[in-house]
């Protein structure tokens, strides 16, 4: 705690003889600003400020209700105890004073006697509630430390034993909140995940939050199916729970040999499903009742089988009700439109589009619930996605990447020479000249197996350009040394397709080859 | 996959004149600038004829041949030509996009080649 005589006293009064009287009183017990108007008082406030305000009221310019409206508006000074002192003895200036933020009022004549005890009053409340609210946030602080390590934070072993990859976020609104998600290595060949969010927020939450997660943990390895986990996590939370919270709850199941996905909802947002070539759709269709109501609800369950490349998207509503200044809520549209090109992309790279873009639309309005997002990928055996630096050597090692991946996919050595040909041009392309070979710019190349064909996806952040504009020009003039054209003509003919594409700021450029089937190599 | 680059001034009477570059690896959009440096010497001397040898180029793309044709548009000014022998088949494809330029010629053999420019040095002598 602050000691009395490190405390700051500002005085404020027009009044040349009271200012010296107060100064003459005061000034051996504590440190002393003074201020002989309104406006040179908040300035001096908002530089150095006080630990309590001693506030005359009739003063040229802005008087002192203003003043200690002002004050009570600069965070600054927001809770810093303010005294009027004042000739005025009605009791309407009284309560206009206290109206306008005051904690205490004296009127003039004072004793200086007087003026001490109840400035040594102030200060010591003052100095009381800044100490309990010291020790609030520090408690609060290490409450989040407990609670952020609940969540797991190394996705590695799970991605390693279980063939798929995560990328996940968690925002409260608060010090502490009431989102949470978490992935459990429940058998072999069953891995468990799940995001719920209680109701309400800050303290009483995240302890509802704490005794959900234990819970969920400990059933995911009791229970095969994600809606026997809900129905006896329900069972167990509703049994006692005396405060009324309840929580929504997503349980997902994944077994990685058969890539079978089984959900079960409990009143939580759905989760979206992104697949290569298909818009973006919910993974279930039911909401489901939240968990703590009510012993003994049952729950319904969806299977699903995903492919290789799939992505489960899992949030909370802090992603889906999230406000903007104007109070527009970002909605279901927006979250399915936001994640509508991202199905390509890596789990990590999913879970900061979709974390930026809710930012973005936030904007600067505060963030009004706590927010949780996990992103689990299956890893694609026929995927590939690099992100490469602007240089003619990474164009290479791309390059290079390709025929390494194309030829563990069985693709004919022949189709990945014109492949890998096609991607150099189109590639040299963007870092020569969209990106002007700048070393700290990045594109983007991906490479896709499919079942008849082998798509090879180039994306840029440079100037909007469609090299399909350019005509081949082969038969230019005998003698012409000018051989532009050549790289698009040589992408165009090792290639069966070439696609083009604008996105506000992104060009995609999608090149198809065709291929026998993969039932058989060639 | 880098390039390694030979040039050899063959040997022979007309030892100036007949310059060979064994290419190997992949002339492409980060080793080009490289071949096209070791040629410049080349371009700026009196070599009036440039053998590539591309019987180890593995991969060639558009920035390769734009040193082939640079190359060639140079030789041609001096009446020299650019030549070119073992083209695998899938180098061949590509390089078909400049094959009909003028000063420039594909041979299949060393032995085709050497007919070919033993004719041509003789043209060269008589000219000179």
């Amino acid at each position: 705690m602050k000691s009395l005589s490190d405390c700051r006293v500002l005085l404020v009064d027009d009044a040349k003889p009271n200012l010296d009287i107060l100064v003459e009183g005061l000034k051996g017990d504590h440190k002393l600003s003074v201020a002989m108007n309104g406006e040179t008082a908040l300035q001096i406030a908002a530089r150095t400020p006080p630990d309590l305000v001693l506030l005359d009221i009739v003063m040229p310019g802005m008087d002192g209700y203003e003043v200690c409206r002002r004050l009570r508006r600069m965070p600054e000074t927001a809770d810093v105890p303010i005294m009027f002192l004042s000739s005025l003895e009605e009791v309407q200036n009284k309560t206009r004073g206290f109206e306008a933020g005051a904690n205490d009022y004296l009127t003039k004549p004072f004793e200086m006697l007087e003026v001490k005890a109840r400035v040594r009053s102030l200060l010591k409340a003052k100095a009381y509630s800044d100490a309990v609210k010291e020790q609030i946030a520090t408690e609060l602080r290490v409450a989040r430390e407990i609670q952020m390590g609940m969540l797991p934070h190394d996705f590695t072993p799970f991605e390693e034993a279980y063939g798929v990859s995560f990328g996940a976020a968690l925002e409260p609104a608060r010090e502490v909140g009431g989102d949470l998600y978490g992935v459990c290595a429940a058998a072999p060949d069953r891995l468990v995940m799940f995001v719920g969010d209680v109701s309400g927020k800050g303290i009483p939450a995240s302890m509802f939050m704490v005794r959900a997660i234990s819970l969920a943990r400990l059933l995911a390895r009791e229970s095969a199916e994600p809606e026997r986990i809900l129905a006896r996590l329900n069972d167990e939370l509703s049994a006692e729970n005396p405060s009324g919270m309840f929580v929504t709850f997503l349980c997902a199941v994944f077994e990685p040999t058969s890539r079978r996905l089984m959900l079960a909802n409990a009143g939580h947002c759905r989760p979206v499903l992104l697949s290569a070539d298909e818009p973006p759709r919910w993974a279930v269709k039911n909401l489901g009742t939240a968990l703590g109501f009510e012993t003994g609800l049952e729950f319904e369950r969806t299977d699903l089988t995903l492919r290789p490349g799939d992505t489960l998207i899992l949030y909370s509503d802090g992603v889906s009700e999230a406000f903007n200044p104007q109070e527009e809520c970002y909605g279901n549209d927006r979250l399915l439109a936001g994640v509508g090109g991202l199905a390509n992309e890596s789990a990590a790279a999913i879970t900061a589009s979709l974390l930026g873009n809710v930012r973005a639309f936030a904007n600067s309005a505060p963030q009004s619930d706590d927010l949780a997002i996990l992103v689990v990928q299956v890893n694609g055996g026929s995927r590939l996605t690099l992100t490469l630096p602007a240089t003619p050597e990474d164009v290479m090692r791309g390059v290079e990447a390709l025929q390494a991946f194309a030829t563990a996919q069985h693709v004919p050595e022949k189709a990945i020479f014109g492949l890998a040909l096609a991607l150099e041009e189109c590639a040299s392309n963007i870092v020569n000249h969209a990106l002007k070979r700048d070393a700290g710019k990045t594109f983007q190349v991906a490479f896709e197996r499919t079942r008849d064909s082998f798509i090879v996806e180039l994306r840029d952040d440079g100037p909007e350009f469609d090299p399909t504009g350019i005509s081949p020009s082969p038969s230019k003039t005998a003698d012409d040394d000018e051989p532009g054209g050549w790289g698009i003509a040589l992408a165009r003919r090792n290639t069966d397709e070439i696609h083009y594409r604008r996105d506000v700021s992104r060009n995609t450029l999608r090149l198809t080859k065709r291929l026998v089937p993969a039932s058989g190599d060639e | 996959m880098p390039l390694d680059i030979r040039i050899q001034k063959d040997v022979g009477d007309q030892a100036a004149r007949v310059v060979t570059v064994k290419l190997a690896g992949s002339l492409d959009t980060a080793t080009a600038p490289e071949l096209e440096k070791q040629l410049a010497p080349l371009l700026a001397g009196s070599t009036k004829d440039i053998v590539f040898d591309l019987a180890e180029l593995k991969f060639i793309s558009s920035a390769g041949l734009r040193v082939f044709a640079t190359t060639r548009k140079t030789l041609k000014e001096r009446d020299g030509q650019a030549s070119f022998v073992h083209m695998q088949p899938q180098i061949q494809e590509v390089f078909e996009i400049m094959r009909s330029l003028p000063g420039v010629a594909v041979f299949k053999s060393v032995a085709e080649l050497d007919r070919y420019l033993a004719v041509r040095q003789r043209s060269h002598l008589q000219n000179d």
